[in-house]
């Protein structure tokens, strides 16, 4: 063989990168590494769909932002927002006045809505019966470009030209853009800090797990790589030689894994994506408008991997060993000693007395200790039982519980590391589902009270409730139906006054006094009982008088309907929104509060995933 | 959102952990491939595997699981109101039990398959 036809030393490096090193497949290797790459690609591609998510539904907020004006002069609009619900959730209804019908209306809207009618989203038109009607004549729905998602829930509404409302509820508008900062429709429940949070949530829960995956799969079965990068070492071999033959090693899985894992953004580049369990829609125009994001994603996947893969290797041997580095045998002592003293704090908070506001915090701490050394004990416990199986196999001549046993003796890193997880999973599971599964003793009674009643007593408050106003909502329910006057107490101060007139008071099994009467405790029917309890003072009266008042206006109402055959939140929403105008709101007089474990869940699961890596051992 | 991540989350890291583990069994494999064929005893891979991956897996199962038991109480005791059942603490130690089986079996029948391939001087 001439000199010439010798291969170079680069092709020599590459050749000798794709042979095997001994241990497992080469195969095998190419498919671990194959799903990591996939993984860790999928995983960014999901950050650049995040941000680019979030920037769609920016570009869209900031477009239908009012302008508003302080003198009234400039203004081409009068605009106003009110909160409804719909179901179990929340939704912006937006009132429009136009002054000047020449200038643009909203985005997603192609004219202004006149007097009395009304545009949807599609998700708040398909809501259920009734919403349609609600807020005046159905127009017909709002484009995409002015909704942030396709979910969001959000009613443009004309302003009918009798509604009642009070002094500077709307204001005067002189287009729509940015720089508003008006919170509406899904900005009521995502904070301008969601993004943040989101992309701090995502970075915490799925990036650095894929991580992690990513260099345990480049030290898979790495024995033998790592004695041919020793030898290489020996001979003279720098970085850019063991590089070479590192990545020769693994180019294949890196194409092929990145290739997967690009696959993955095909479907929300095609159409809009509902993203499973919490039927959030994924706008596939706004991943598209910023397809460069995806672009730099998959470029950083493919040389994340190609310099992570090989130059794990590299630098390993770049340490002038010619062996490659030991197993540790033994699990540090002060890893096994804070595991049993958080484990004992954890099971001291039962012991704190109820209502304690310790308990959750002590229990949070010991829980998020012994988590983190949890990995460690079991290992070192795992290798005590190891030796103890070794030494009987070895008695009782049995190989598979002296190998077994050995290696579970003198490996407790790769036990740490095959019992993180489970460990992890089990609590956060566990946790996660008794926080979910309870309650207050607050939210309880709220829901149980509500089921008895069955919206049997509904509680409706609006703007300006005069006498007329209240019989025209009289009339407009259903016969059934009867209204009481809640007028409450001036700023805390003086009695609550329930008014009805007698036929309405005797059916809530209450007397029938012509004077403002004081309530005796128990007394009246459970819609009494209820309305007493979750919506008056200690201090409640009643009169026998029309719900109407002689003067002035009633504070709130009361719909009461028989309890073998009640009305529905839903049908007296529908009904009285039209006849009350904007202001109106209508709910349940025990309403639902949150559960404070709901409200902490995010906080408590990021602080079992940042638990998750403190606790993961460094690869070996 | 939190609970759809972490679940993510979960996964990647078991796929890790098995993947780690599952180089080491396949370096045991190695090492007891060429006994196993002498002997003919290919069910020593499996025990190998149970012995070293689904038998360490249930014990943190056991244990992590024994390790929420006191939020049961906690919760209880705040809330005066019953929490979750606990079938769901068991429901979830049976779900983690049988992945470490499932584990450990597929461990050992793949190293079972792998010794049968083996020849002198090749690994």
């Amino acid at each position: 063989m001439s000199r010439d036809s010798a291969p170079s030393l680069t092709g020599q490096l590459l050749t000798l990168g794709r042979t095997r090193t001994g241990g497992v497949s080469q195969r095998t290797r190419q498919i671990v590494l194959t799903i990591a790459t996939a993984a860790l690609t999928a995983v960014l591609l999901g950050l650049a769909v995040i941000a680019a998510t979030f920037d769609g539904r920016d570009l869209r907020d900031a477009m239908r932002q009012p302008i508003i004006v302080a003198s009234p002069e400039r203004a081409t609009a009068w605009w106003g927002e009110s909160p409804d619900h719909a179901g179990r959730w929340q939704h912006s209804v937006v009132y429009l006045d136009p002054i000047d019908p020449a200038a643009p209306p909203p985005p997603g809207l192609d004219s202004w809505p006149g007097p009395g009618q009304v545009y949807l989203s599609p998700a708040l038109a398909d809501t259920g019966p009734g919403v349609r009607d609600r807020y005046g004549e159905y127009a017909g729905t709002i484009g995409p470009q002015g909704l942030l998602s396709p979910t969001e829930r959000l009613a443009y509404v004309g302003m009918p030209e009798d509604a009642a409302v009070p002094d500077g509820w709307m204001y005067p508008i002189a287009g729509f853009g940015p720089p508003g900062i008006f919170p509406f429709g899904e900005k009521i429940t995502l904070t301008p800090a969601a993004q943040d949070l989101m992309i701090a949530v995502y970075l915490v829960f799925v990036v650095l797990p894929a991580g992690g995956l990513f260099v345990v799969a480049a030290r898979f079965a790495a024995a033998g790589r790592d004695r041919r990068a020793a030898l290489l070492n020996a001979l003279g071999a720098r970085t850019r030689h063991q590089f070479l033959a590192g990545l020769s090693s693994c180019l294949p899985a890196i194409l092929a894994g990145t290739a997967l894992g690009s696959a993955m953004a095909v479907p929300v580049l095609l159409a809009d994506v509902t993203v499973p369990g919490i039927d959030y829609i994924v706008r596939a125009a706004d991943v598209r408008r910023m397809w460069w994001f995806l672009a730099v994603a998959v470029a950083v996947a493919a040389v994340s991997a190609a310099l992570g893969y090989a130059a794990l290797h590299a630098r390993r041997a770049q340490r002038g060993t010619t062996r490659p580095r030991p197993a540790t045998d033994r699990v540090a002592t002060w890893k096994i000693a804070l595991f049993a003293l958080f484990t004992v704090v954890t099971s001291a908070a039962a012991l704190i007395p109820p209502g304690s506001p310790w308990t959750i915090p002590v229990y949070a701490a010991g829980l998020l200790g012994a988590l983190a050394f949890a990995p460690s004990a079991l290992a070192a416990l795992l290798a005590w039982v190891g030796a103890a199986a070794a030494h009987r196999g070895l008695r009782t001549g049995r190989p598979t519980w002296i190998v077994a046993g050995r290696w579970c003796q003198h490996r407790p890193g790769v036990l740490a590391r095959l019992v993180a997880p489970v460990v992890i999973g089990v609590v956060t599971l566990v946790n996660m589902h008794y926080f979910l599964a309870s309650e207050t003793l607050t939210s309880v009674q709220a829901r149980q009270t509500d089921e008895r009643l069955a919206d049997s007593a509904l509680s409706v408050s609006a703007h300006d409730l005069t006498a007329q106003r209240v019989m025209e909502a009289a009339r407009a329910l259903p016969e059934r139906a009867r209204l009481m006057a809640v007028d409450t107490a001036d700023e805390g101060e003086g009695p609550t006054v329930l008014r009805a007139p007698c036929s309405t008071l005797r059916s809530l099994q209450l007397d029938c006094p012509q004077q403002p009467t004081p309530v005796e405790p128990g007394t009246g029917d459970i819609r009494v009982t209820t309305l007493v309890d979750w919506q008056a003072g200690s201090d409640v009266r009643i009169q026998a008088s029309p719900a109407p008042p002689a003067e002035g206006s009633v504070e709130q109402l009361a719909v009461l309907s028989p309890r073998e055959d009640p009305l529905t939140l839903a049908e007296v929403r529908n009904t009285l929104h039209p006849v009350l105008g904007p202001t109106t709101g209508v709910d349940r007089p025990a309403s639902l509060e949150m559960t404070p474990a709901n409200a902490r869940l995010s906080q408590w699961v990021c602080s079992w995933a940042v638990t998750a890596w403190l606790c993961w051992p460094p690869p070996g | 959102m939190g609970v759809l991540l972490g679940g993510y989350g979960l996964a990647l890291l078991a796929t890790a952990g098995l993947i780690s583990a599952g180089g080491h069994i396949a370096e045991a494999a190695r090492s007891t491939a060429p006994l196993s064929v002498l002997t003919g005893r290919s069910r020593w891979h499996l025990g190998i595997a149970l012995g070293f991956l689904t038998a360490p897996m249930a014990l943190a199962a056991i244990l992590s699981a024994a390790l929420s038991l006191p939020l049961g109480t906690v919760i209880q005791q705040n809330r005066q109101v019953p929490a979750a059942p606990p079938d769901t603490l068991a429901a979830i130690t049976l779900g983690a039990l049988a992945l470490a089986l499932a584990a450990g079996l597929a461990a050992g029948t793949a190293s079972a398959r792998t010794a049968a391939t083996w020849r002198p001087g090749r690994w």
